[in-house]
This record gives C-alpha cells, structure tokens and sequence, in this order.
C-alpha cells in the first residue's frame, strides 16, 4: 500500500487527445509502474468499462477504472493532460485530468474502500480546485491523502 | 446500529464495478439532503458487498425512496413506498433533483410484509426474534443447497435407467456413461450439506463466513476419520458422518466464529486489516471450526452403532415396532448416523439374506426388513410432491418446482431430495415424514412385501415380491405425510397474514 499514491504516480503534460489514447497512456503507464503487467489486457478493461458508461465526471475530471487480473496492486494513477479531452462527461466540459483506479481481481476489501474514496474526493469542488492548480506530482498526491486522511 | 434512528430518505446505490460511482453518488445524495436539511441513508451496493444495509423498519420510516444503480439493489423491498428509480449517473449529475422528486412521488405497488411489519421505531432488527433470525440465516442456505439437490438428484436418477448397479464395473447391466452420471449427481448431492452450511455461515458473517462454513460443512458428511485397527483419530481413516443435522450446527458454528473472531481482531490496528481478511479470518476460523466439529463428529460412529444394535434387537418384537423404529430412523437425520444405521442395517440383512438363499427364514426376513428400510426413504421426497401439488398456494413457486421434481427422486429412492424442506422447519416437518415413513415402513412388512435389492426405487419393481401392496404402502404413507404437511404449511400461512412464507 506504500505506493498506491506517490508522485511518481502523477504524470503532467500527457499528449493524449482522445479517451481511448488516454486510457492506453494511463494501462502503458500503470506497466511501467510495475503495477499491472498487460497493457493490452488493462486497456481493453478500462475501455470495457467505459462502455458501460462514461466515467467523465464534472469539472474537468474524468474517473477511469478497472478490475482486472493484468493489475498487480490496487493503485491510483493520475494524467494531467495537455489539452483537455471530451469525454462525454457529466457536465460536458472537456477533460483535463483523468486519476485512474486500478484493482486487481480479488483485491482486498480495504484497498477497494480506499480507490473508492479517492472517487469520492472528487465530488469535493476545494479538491478539485486543489488538483488544477498543482504543478507538481508532490501537491496532488498530498491533496488526496489529506482527503483520505479525513 | 442499536440506536433508534429514523431517515427522511433512503437510498440504495450501485453500478457494475463498484468502485467508483456507487460511491460519488453516495456522497452526492449526503451532500444534498444535508443542504436540504434531510436526513438520508445510504446503501452502497459496491465491489466489497453491500454495505450501510437498510432495514425493513428504516424503509418503513422514510419519507421516500431513491434508487440510483446500474445494477440490481433488490429495488422490490421499496415497494409501496413514495420512490425514483434512475441510473447512478443521475444522482452524481443532480442529486437535488432526484430527492425534490423522489419527495414528490407516489407510492405503488404494495409493501412487502417486512416493511409492512417492521416497527414504527428502527432498531427493529435489534429486536428482530431469534426463531426469525435463525430462519433467515438457514433459508439462505436452504436456497443454495436446494438446486444442487435437484441437480445431482436428477443426473443420479437418470443413470438408474441403465439399472441399478449399472454404475459398477463387475456387474451385468455395467454402462461407463451411467457410471459417469452417478459420479457426477453424487459430487453434485455431496456438495449439498457443504453448500448449506456455507451459505447459513455467509448469512451470519458474509463472505468470511465461507472457508469455515464449507469445512464444517464437509467434516459434517465425513465425520471423524478414525483408523479401524488402531481405533485412533487418523487422517487415512474412515468416520460416520453427520448429515445434513450436522450442516446446520456447523454453518452456525462457522458464521459466529467469525463473529467471535471480528470482535477478537478488533483491536488491531487499521492497516493490519487486508491481512484479517485473507489471513486471519479463514485461518484462524478454520482452524477453530473444524476442531470444533471433528470433536462433534466423534460420538456419530457410536451413535450409528448403537442405532443398529437397538434396531437389531427390534427384531423379533414385530412389524408395528420394527416398522415404527425403521421409519422414525429413515427419516429422522438423511445422510446422518442413525439413518445410515437403519440403511446399513437392511443393506446387511439383505447381503444374509441374499447368502441363505430363496426359500429360508433368513431370507425372507432380510427381504422384508429391506423393503421397509427403502419405503421409509422413498416415502420422505413423495411427501413434498404430494404437498405440493394439493397444497400449492401454501408454497413459493421454488418450493412447487422442487417437490415436483422430488417426484422422480421419490421414485428412485434418492431420499436426500427431502432434505430442504426439512430444513426449512425442521418443527414439525421432521416428526410429520417420519410418521409418513413409519406408516410406509410397517404396512411393507404387514403386506410381507419382499425386496431383493439394496436401492433403486421402483426401478427394482420388476425383481419385488408384493410390488403392487409395497407401491400402496409408499403411497399411504406419501398422503399421509402430505396431508399433515399441507395442514402445516396452511396454519403457517394463515398465521403469516394469508402469505407464503418466503
């Protein structure tokens, strides 16, 4: 659990202009965390449950997330991205970060409270002001472990 | 949860990862009734299980209902109350909104009878009867076990049509695919008295419940191995199993040490807590059930060789008591000591019997005795098809299908398609087949029906001496049973407010 959020975690300026390119860059980048260890598998996961329905929630931030067997260790993985992304989401509002969720099957039921209070940090405006105005991986990670300290 | 609150609103959320959403929206809803100066409940369907459960008494007490799920949340509780019903997004993107209109809504539909009865004040379950705790915690695995029965009931029934030994290699009618179908109806029954106690222990103490509710559950068909030279406990030994009687003490053993266990663990600190889960929990709850329960197991072997002395020394006193004795034995514990005891016992008589030959004394007791031990273990699964049918609105529609199909397991001498309604209420189901396999039992000796072979049912109809008199013998004893069961499930109906009782 050491490492579920910590700024290497956090990646600025990603060129992703699409949701699938920025579910991929997330799956590739979550591998060379040595958090999952199928790129492909991890982004067909994501995908899959986009298609269920958008995780492009308000104010610039969209929620991707999976189970899958490709992921090692529950972890978070956050993209800042260069230019925001339409993601169909709940406001319509373009998307300028995705923090991305990522469970193993059968994780344990702790790490799984944990991915979903980081979720619902998000409906909290003070956090996501937080996260907009970071830029460093240092200042986002400490929003949301302040959060989930809370 | 002992205090007595009530909510203005409860909600229940839910979405297919469980991981996100179902929480947002949770906090989305929280977010809004407070501004609104509301009080609200929240149920989370999400990936670890449901959570913040509401009750029937909290369903009861609320203004109004909001359900917010892309997946199944048992919307049906909510019937007959002022309710919206919208997909989890909804309650994220506007959960002012959905309240202002779940608040405006109409009731429809009719309020189950836990709503409907649940006290004004929560704290219901609390105060929730034992007798009705307990029910509900053995209908949880009544319900699971009940298709593993029909299943493997089924496929062993279907590999009699070969004949009855037809599953063992050395013998004339020997089939290789009917030996398969006997393997595999018999795995599949075998798992029942498992499943049962697993799924009593889930319903006691969720999932942890399992790994300590499936061991008690295979000690209990197992028993306590024991080395026949050396009398010793030994793991290559043998033992005389518990039966279903024995699924049921395990799976509650199995759910409340978990709960002994969650009150232990405690005091360890938070983050020791994936490790309680898939460490602690099952290991050490493992550990102590299955000690428990191999301690239980011990007396059953003594038990099933007392049950045959006595029934042996039945002998000569006559078909009323022999009859009485069989069929109270056949039908009291299926799959446990003292039904084996009246089994092994006739499987025995009938290999003496079988050994004297045609024409003697021997013969002609252990034959009869035999034809007894198998009308008091078709009997049972009759009963509940009778029932059934003539009492069909007194049942649930799983309960009508299940007796049906116990009219073919009834016909094939598969007892254990009994076991569900038994277990249901063991009060008075139990007493009422074993009166209905007494009743089989006593006129199969009294009409001197003969039975050469250990198994099968009316399968072994052609090889029965008296087949016509044994058919009616089982069949007195079916309706009998039956009556007595439908007269039951009646007075349980009408005393539930004209209702099945689920």
């Amino acid at each position: 659990m050491s490492d579920f959020v910590s700024a290497s975690h956090v990646f600025f300026d990603c060129p992703a202009t699409t949701v699938d390119e920025a579910l991929a860059y997330l799956a590739g980048k979550a591998v060379e965390l040595d958090a999952a260890d199928d790129v492909a598998a991890l982004t067909d996961a994501l995908k899959a449950r986009e298609a269920e329905g958008t995780t492009g929630m308000m104010g610039g931030f969209a929620i991707p997330h999976a189970k899958s067997a490709a992921v090692k260790e529950a972890t978070v993985v956050v993209a800042v991205f260069s230019q925001g992304i339409e993601w169909n989401s709940m406001d319509g509002e373009p998307i300028k970060v995705a923090i991305c969720l990522l469970s193993p099957e059968g994780a344990a039921a702790e790490h799984l409270k944990t991915l979903s209070r980081v979720a619902v940090l998000l409906m909290d405006p003070a956090f996501r002001t937080k996260v907009l105005d970071a830029t460093d991986g240092v200042s986002i990670v400490e929003a949301i472990s302040e959060g989930l300290a809370k | 949860m002992a205090e007595e609150t009530t909510y203005d609103l409860i909600a229940a959320t839910g979405c297919p990862t469980g991981i996100a959403h179902t929480f947002m929206a949770k906090e989305a809803l929280e977010k809004a009734a407070a501004a609104k100066g509301l009080t609200i409940k929240v149920e989370t369907h999400g990936q670890v299980g449901i959570e913040n459960e509401v009750t029937p008494a909290e369903i009861k007490a609320a203004k109004a209902v909001i359900v917010a799920a892309d997946k199944d949340v048992q919307a049906g509780r909510f019937a007959g109350k002022p309710m919206v019903s919208v997909g989890v997004t909804a309650a994220i993107k506007d959960p002012d909104g959905l309240i202002d209109k779940a608040l405006a809504a109409k009731a429809q539909g009719e309020m189950t009878d836990a709503v409907k009865n649940a006290g004004a004040n929560s704290g219901d379950v609390e105060k929730e009867s034992v007798g009705h705790v307990i029910y509900k915690h053995l209908m949880n695995g009544v319900s699971h076990m009940l298709v593993f029965v029909v299943a493997g009931g089924v496929l062993t029934a279907v590999s009699f049509l070969w004949g009855i030994t037809s599953f063992d290699s050395t013998a004339a009618d020997y089939n290789s695919f009917a030996a398969m179908l006997k393997i595999i109806g018999g795995i599949c029954m075998n798992l029942m008295v498992p499943v049962l106690a697993a799924y009593i222990a889930e319903s006691i103490a969720d999932r942890p419940g399992l790994v300590p509710g499936f061991l008690a559950g295979m000690i209990a068909i197992q028993g306590l191995p024991v080395n026949a030279e050396t009398g010793l406990i030994d793991a290559g030994g043998s033992g005389v199993g518990f039966g279903f009687l024995g699924g049921i003490v395990g799976g509650f053993l199995a759910g409340y040490v978990i709960k002994l266990l969650e009150k232990v663990f405690a005091g360890l600190p938070k983050n020791l807590n994936g490790l309680k889960a898939i460490f602690l929990y099952p290991l050490c709850s493992a550990f102590i059930t299955g000690l428990v329960m191999l301690g239980i197991s011990g007396p059953m072997a003594a038990i099933n060789t007392g049950m045959m002395d006595f029934l042996k020394s039945l002998e000569s006193s006559g078909p009323i008591v022999l009859g009485l004795a069989i069929g109270c034995m056949c039908a009291f514990d299926m799959g446990g000591p003292v039904n084996k005891a009246a089994y092994v016992t006739g499987t025995a008589m009938l290999t003496e019997a079988l050994t004297a030959g045609v024409g003697t004394d021997t013969y002609n007791f252990g034959t009869n005795f035999m034809a007894a031990v198998s009308a008091a273990c078709i009997v049972p699964p009759l009963i509940t098809t009778f029932a059934v049918i003539v009492g069909k609105k007194y049942f649930t529609q799983e309960e009508h299908d299940a007796g049906i199909v116990n009219l073919i397991l009834g016909c094939t001498h598969i007892t254990e398609g009994a076991i569900p309604f038994m277990t249901k209420n063991i009060w008075p189901v139990m007493p009422i087949m074993m009166i209905g396999s007494s009743i089989g039992a006593i006129l199969s000796i009294l009409w001197g029906v003969h039975d050469p072979a250990p198994h099968g049912g009316f399968l072994v109809l052609p090889v029965v001496d008296g087949g016509l008199q044994w058919v009616i013998a089982i069949l007195i004893g079916a309706v009998i049973g039956g009556i007595l069961f439908v007269l039951f499930k009646k007075s349980d109906y009408e005393k539930n407010g004209n209702k099945v009782r689920e």
